[in-house]
């Protein structure tokens, strides 16, 4: 999940899709985002690359809408409805991922697991 | 002109009727067409050409001087456009890691590589310092800058740690321990002052005051004062964060305190900053003559052990680098870092428990007689005024013993101490000859490590506790081995979801690392 600045970022991605869940007022996914740009990257318990300043999620809540939907924890989100989140800032991050006029998010994530099935896969016939 | 130059050859073609518009065209009489002319013209055109040329490159160096120089030569070519550009002063980061460190032939290549590491890191804040420091920024860019500084400083301290903890399980008894006192100066003045009193070494000095010498007996103290002055003529070496940023000396093992020293009143103060604690004002005031940083170090050698304080002496253009590589905890070696070490210097502590309140500076001309084993004991700085000697004292009580401390105060050697330039720091290792009888020698290893593991918790739970107060995260405990992760606090159920009134989700801070997770 290393990037070089200024390179395109190829990663294995796997679709999420997250129907948000009311609760009471409001509208929750279920789970925590960590990092950002504006955040220090060396602090991410799950980022290979600790310069790493994308958005990782960091909790889920067990149950909920995004434990449900397949994410876990330590996810690399790359993208939020199309929207790119491999640079941008925390509150950014969060925005996209809270618009209340939308019933569903759907993410693109990366993790370390990923690669590693698609590696296996490919090197086994 | 070349639209000119063009729409004349045009006319010339068209109907030998010479139009001729634009600006520079009522300066130049009807032309003939002779080729003479036109040979004229086009040299004018090149020279015009290469003028531009010039020109750009005259700004573009311009542009780089004013980056250098901070403002922006009389020479910079300005077209009609009203006003010069505006510069910014570059803040240089570049630097260059000593050769020594590459190619330095150590068995132990995970230390090597961890040194050199510990160089680059240290590098790399003093860069980020430099640039935290720069005038002219905005708010977020300060804040930024000065993060990215606070993570390079825990990185170096980091390394520092591995390298240390390195050193002591292979046993590695080369020298000194580097301290980094400057690096805590400006930035993080009064975050530790729960810590700050122990050694209150002051590191800008006053070169013109002498010491004056210590009513002490001791029989070293002859040849530490002809030490004293090879040190004053010659500057000793440039450690990675003096001003000069030249790298540190590749030799430099860390102790426990120097962690502990680090954060509290070993601070790199300069005479235009406040000191962060009442206390290390009133020692600043005592101890302005002379400046050292006071660094415990350990180290386990055979059977036997025994700490030896360090002082690291440092400015900017030194060339004590012989010294801080020769120097070493051996045991019965001779003085050989005499020659060129500031002989500042206190009798090795004779244990390891040294919490906040603990480090005590006895004076050893007062105090022979008494108990160098109260752990609580406080110097009080009138007792300062006189002395140029400080004692680092651990005030691990149960290992020392009267007679010892006794002993130990007799023979503390008397230096004189010539302070060094500003912005220096005392390194020096004393030999184990002068403590023969040291109460650590004594102590069985295991003991000591033990203490020192200890120790290490407890400074890491003691900070914990201090930046965790008013948070409301549950509190992990890092293990004192493992610095580089920090424990990422799962948000769990008794952490309390704020919301913000109309429902978007409050960020809230998990932790103590102040990382920021949102819920949504």
């Amino acid at each position: 999940m290393a990037f070089v600045p200024g390179q395109p970022v190829t990663a294995v991605v796997e679709r999420i899709e997250i129907q948000k869940l009311f609760q009471g007022e409001n509208l929750i996914l279920g789970f925590s985002i960590g990092g950002g740009i504006d955040q220090d990257p060396g602090q991410n318990p799950f980022s290979e690359d600790k310069a790493d300043k994308g958005i990782y999620v960091t909790r889920i809540s067990p149950g909920g809408p995004a434990d449900v939907a397949g994410l876990r924890i330590g996810d690399k989100i790359m993208q939020v409805n199309g929207w790119d989140m491999t640079m941008v800032t925390h509150d950014h991050a969060r925005k996209k991922l809270t618009k209340k006029s939308e019933h569903v998010v759907r993410l693109l994530v990366t993790r370390k697991s990923l690669e590693e099935v698609v590696k296996h896969s490919m090197g086994r016939p | 002109m070349t639209t000119m130059e063009s729409k004349e050859e045009i006319s010339d073609t068209d109907s030998g009727i010479i139009l001729q518009s634009g600006p520079d065209s009522p300066t130049s009489p009807v032309k003939d067409l002779s080729p003479h002319t036109r040979a004229l013209k086009l040299k004018h055109q090149s020279l015009e050409d290469r003028l531009e040329l010039c020109l750009l490159e005259l700004r573009k160096l311009c542009i780089r001087e004013a980056e250098l120089t901070g403002k922006l030569p009389s020479e910079y070519p300005l077209t009609p456009e009203e006003k010069p550009p505006r510069v910014r002063r570059r803040i240089g980061a570049s630097f260059k890691l000593d050769e020594g460190l590459m190619q330095k032939n150590q068995q132990d290549s995970e230390l090597q590589a961890l040194e050199t590491d510990l160089a680059l890191q240290q590098q790399i804040y003093v860069a980020a310092r430099k640039l935290s420091l720069e005038d002219n920024l905005s708010k977020p860019q300060k804040k930024s800058r000065l993060l990215q500084c606070k993570r390079e400083e825990r990185k170096v301290k980091d390394l520092q740690e591995a390298v240390f903890q390195h050193r002591i399980k292979s046993e590695c008894n080369s020298p000194c321990v580097s301290t980094s006192s400057s690096q805590n100066k400006d930035l993080c003045m009064s975050d530790d002052s729960s810590l700050s009193d122990v050694v209150a070494l002051d590191d800008d000095v006053d070169s013109s005051s002498p010491l004056s010498p210590p009513v002490l007996n001791n029989s070293c103290s002859d040849p530490l004062q002809l030490s004293e002055k090879p040190l004053q003529s010659s500057p000793q070496p440039s450690r990675v964060d003096s001003p000069t940023g030249t790298p540190v000396t590749p030799e430099s093992c860390r102790i426990p305190l120097t962690q502990f020293v680090r954060n509290s009143a070993l601070r790199h103060n300069h005479t235009t900053s406040a000191p962060s604690t009442p206390e290390l004002l009133v020692r600043r005031q005592y101890s302005q003559s002379f400046s050292r940083l006071l660094v415990l170090r350990t180290a386990v050698h055979g059977s036997r052990l025994f700490c030896t304080a360090d002082f690291r002496v440092q400015s900017p253009e030194s060339t004590l680098k012989d010294s801080d590589q020769s120097f070493s905890s051996h045991i019965g070696s001779p003085v050989r870092t005499e020659p060129t070490e500031i002989p500042k210097l206190c009798p090795p502590p004779y244990g390891f428990h040294f919490g906040a309140q603990k480090k005590n500076f006895p004076d050893p001309t007062k105090k022979t007689s008494q108990p160098l084993s109260s752990p609580g004991r406080r110097r009080t700085p009138l007792e300062d005024s006189q002395q140029s000697l400080q004692n680092l004292d651990t005030g691990v009580c149960s290992l020392s013993s009267s007679p010892v401390a006794q002993q130990i105060g007799a023979t503390s050697p008397r230096r004189v101490l010539k302070p060094p330039p500003p912005y220096t720091r005392v390194v020096r290792t004393p030999s184990l000859k002068e403590y023969p009888n040291h109460a650590i020698r004594l102590m069985p290893r295991e003991i000591v490590s033990e203490e020192l593991k200890s120790w290490h918790q407890r400074n890491k739970l003691q900070k914990l506790w201090l930046n965790n107060g008013e948070k409301q995260a549950s509190l992990s405990v890092t293990s004192p081995t493992s610095p580089h992760l920090p424990p990422f606090n799962q948000g769990s159920g008794n952490l309390i979801l704020q919301r913000a009134p109309d429902g978007t989700p409050v960020q809230w801070f998990v932790a103590e690392d102040a990382e920021i997770v949102s819920q949504v």
